[in-house]
């Protein structure tokens, strides 16, 4: 985390280059994965197809290893440790219901982290709300590049997504993952910690480690707060995973795109929905 | 003396919100890791062949 405290130009670029291809490769995975997704997949087996898939593009280390969630588990209303219940399950993908897929491999030093939200069977009932749920995405897509590039604050920022996600009559839900996030940064990577070994599947000790770090840093030596969340102070700097997610019924959608912030620069790696990652 | 109108700019996070976050973070992860190891006797191979 230092060295984003000090990013110079150079240094930024650097993270937008490494990013940005780590970014490539996980996004033509979890897309590619995607197409295969059918009713009657289970979480871990479509888990163990994305690890299959990464295995081949050579990822050994990760943020947080593949996470797939369908049906109602999609919203995270379950009660207890967000951590141990978002593990993928044996529960069984049925008929018109959604799905959301994500991952965060760190690829050559580098880590990214995309998520793709889809529906089994685009034909059923349930696919109008989803596909609903996925232009409200698109719409906060293009107007939160703004918002960050204006907002005093992240909490700021995060209090507008929230009121946007609100005002179309739609549930919040990324204020339900570890630290309440909207976004965590990406930067000050590779660092001391990104190479340390796999420990069963889920979070990693590189994600782990380096937001502990950045959390102790920006208490004791004022270093940028390495999270968007209600509590974030100053202005969004930097290179972000962004991850507003919503929900509906029963049905809950996100994405997961890395967002660029840098005074006058402010912009999507990827600026469509789901799209081409750009760099 | 004249108080100031305009609220101050916060330059840190919430404490207390951090230190949960750093509480939780390290029970959460324990969780996981034992309910992904309790889990483990299948591996991915033997996941993939269910399809």
């Amino acid at each position: 985390m230092s060295a984003r405290a000090a990013a110079a130009p150079d240094l930024r670029a650097t993270y937008v280059s490494g990013i940005a291809a780590a970014q490539r490769i996980t996004r033509e995975v979890i897309l590619t994965v995607s197409q295969s997704v059918r009713p009657g997949d289970t979480e871990r087996g479509v888990c163990a197809r994305l690890e299959r898939e990464f295995a081949r593009a050579k990822v050994a280390h990760w943020l947080h290893t593949p996470y797939a969630w369908w049906g109602e588990r999609t919203r995270f209303d379950w009660r207890g440790s967000w951590e141990a219940n978002a593990l993928p399950s044996d529960r069984v993908l049925q008929e018109g219901e959604a799905f959301v897929l994500d991952a965060a491999p760190i690829i050559d030093g580098f880590p990214a982290d995309f998520a793709y939200s889809g529906v089994a069977s685009p034909g059923a009932e349930a696919a109008a709300v989803h596909a609903a749920l996925l232009a409200e995405l698109t719409k906060l897509k293009g107007e939160l590049g703004k918002w960050a590039r204006d907002a005093a604050s992240g909490a700021e920022l995060c209090a507008r997504v929230a009121t946007s996600i609100e005002h179309a009559g739609l549930d919040v839900i990324h204020t339900r993952y570890p630290a309440q996030v909207l976004a965590h940064t990406l930067e000050g990577f590779p660092n001391w910690c990104s190479s340390a070994p796999r420990v069963g599947t889920g979070f990693q000790l590189p994600l782990l480690l380096t937001y502990a770090t950045g959390i102790v840093l920006h208490h004791l030596g004022g270093a940028p707060y390495p999270f968007l969340n209600a509590g974030a102070p100053g202005r969004p700097r930097g290179l972000y995973a962004v991850e507003p997610h919503l929900g509906q019924g029963r049905l809950g959608a996100k994405f997961e795109s890395v967002l660029l912030v840098d005074g006058d620069e402010t912009r999507w790696l990827d600026p469509e929905l789901f799209g081409e990652v750009l760099g | 003396m004249t108080e100031s109108l305009t609220k101050p700019r916060r330059s840190r996070a919430p404490l207390g919100a951090d230190l949960a976050i750093l509480v939780l973070g390290i029970w959460g992860f324990l969780r996981q890791c034992l309910k992904s190891w309790l889990r483990a006797e299948k591996g991915p191979d033997e996941l993939e062949s269910d399809r």
